[in-house]
């Protein structure tokens, strides 16, 4: 029961407040691979402990008593006798239905996402297999008076520049721009998006998800920008992307006016890519943040287990 | 199978230059110099094409003429769509480069990056 309790607290607390934290500062932006990490680990988490919740309210009801005295001896029965809970095995059949549905739309929704993202890309491939042309440098141009560069991830990953685009960009700027649409493939930057929108699509109300669905979407773009490294390549990015924000006609635009491309502009022209000190922190935290929910897990259980022992032992030396 | 895809392709092309119904003997007789290729082979990838409603087909005697039924432009514009969709509800079926910046901002930061100094 307080292993429950202490997992559910856990849990609404990193959900709520997990993501505000992780915002403090701009350590983040600094080095965005660690703060997708960190995005990730956080949810994670929250998942694992809402989930492990559901399993130990079940725990002594679940019929794993042969197997546990099998391999652990009789005490385990003691330590499983600490996680009762007083209103008998409805807390334990509510919480595993609970995280069973719950897990299972969380599936469900990663599901949906990839196999409509597939079909995607397969119309994709399709249209482009008809009216791209191959560059010699690795990409596929269209012809059209909009500035586009993109890429469609997966297997069969393709590199996608308009022809408006080739025409404004210089050769320097459009060999960056390709730079950084094959980062995101190599790096396989579509999965952290598609799992941070499962979440956020699963449970909406969520803040933590809310923020993560958003911050993870810029994050890989600035990994990406950082394929560019020197402080003149970086510079060239940065105004490859001003001449293709300028670009873009407002009928076609991609999404609504953001801010993040002006950030993303800003943070190529201002610095070279560096480590962040922070970064050296982020292996530890994460690492805290994972671990938490299965020592909360296993805590009664710990308790229980040396304190069983040391009163079998004081019994037994007590005993002439 | 990749070297069909390559021959749909192939005639779709011819089909947009030429821009009139066609039959697969004509289609034939211009893909061959550049390649060897059976008469079959280009019935098989026209009866594709025409699965696919990406051309359509009318008797004419003994055989069928082929014409594209979009055109080449339509076809893009029916590409761009599929990315702005994708855009608009969020999905990662692709990753493009930016979103759209608001015109002053893009000012501003071109003034910034023309300076050559740090913008800040």
């Amino acid at each position: 029961m307080t292993a429950a309790v202490l997992l559910l607290t856990w849990a609404v607390l990193a959900a709520a407040w997990g993501g505000r934290l992780i915002d403090r500062g701009s350590w983040q932006y600094l080095s965005p691979r660690n703060g997708v990490l960190a995005w990730q680990a956080v949810s994670f988490s929250v998942v694992l402990a809402a989930a492990l919740a559901g399993v130990v309210l079940a725990l002594p009801w679940l019929p794993l008593e042969t197997y546990l005295t099998g391999s652990l001896g009789s005490s385990s029965l003691m330590v499983i006798a600490h996680y009762e809970t007083p209103l008998g095995a409805w807390p334990g059949i509510v919480g595993l239905s609970a995280v069973g549905v719950c897990l299972g739309a969380l599936g469900l929704s990663v599901a949906r996402l990839c196999l409509r993202d597939r079909s995607r890309r397969r119309r994709q491939r399709a249209h482009l297999r008809l009216v791209g042309r191959t560059h010699p440098d690795g990409f596929t141009i269209i012809d059209t008076d909009v500035p586009l560069a993109y890429c469609l991830p997966g297997r069969a990953g393709a590199v996608v520049l308009s022809s408006a685009a080739v025409d404004l960009l210089t050769d320097d700027e459009r060999r960056l721009v390709v730079g950084h649409e094959h980062r995101h493939l190599s790096a396989r930057h579509h999965l952290p998006i598609v799992l941070a929108e499962a979440l956020l699509r699963t449970f909406p109300a969520v803040p933590l998800f809310r923020l993560a669905a958003t911050r993870v979407r810029v994050l890989v773009e600035m990994s990406a920008d950082d394929s560019a490294s020197t402080v003149a390549e970086r510079r060239d990015l940065a105004r490859a992307l001003v001449t293709m924000g300028a670009g873009a006609r407002p009928d076609v635009a991609l999404g609504a006016s953001d801010t993040a491309s002006v950030q993303r502009v800003r943070r190529l022209a201002a610095s070279p890519a560096r480590r962040s000190r922070t970064g050296l922190l982020v292996a530890p935290a994460i690492g805290v943040v994972l671990a938490m929910p299965i020592a909360l897990a296993a805590a009664p259980g710990i308790e229980a287990a040396t304190r069983d022992c040391c009163g079998l032992d004081a019994a037994a030396v007590g005993r002439p | 199978m990749r070297q069909l895809g390559q021959l749909e392709t192939a005639v779709m092309d011819r089909l947009w230059t030429w821009g009139r119904p066609v039959s697969v003997r004509e289609v034939l007789e211009d893909l061959v110099r550049e390649r060897p290729l059976a008469y079959t082979t280009v019935m098989t990838v026209m009866d594709k094409l025409h699965s696919k409603e990406l051309v359509s087909r009318k008797k004419d005697g003994k055989a069928y003429l082929y014409a594209a039924i979009s055109t080449r432009e339509e076809h893009t514009a029916m590409l761009l769509d599929e990315v702005l969709a994708a855009s608009e509800d969020r999905s990662a079926a692709l990753l493009h480069l930016l979103d759209r910046m608001d015109r002053a901002e893009v000012d501003e930061l071109r003034a910034a990056l023309l300076d050559g100094g740090p913008d800040r």
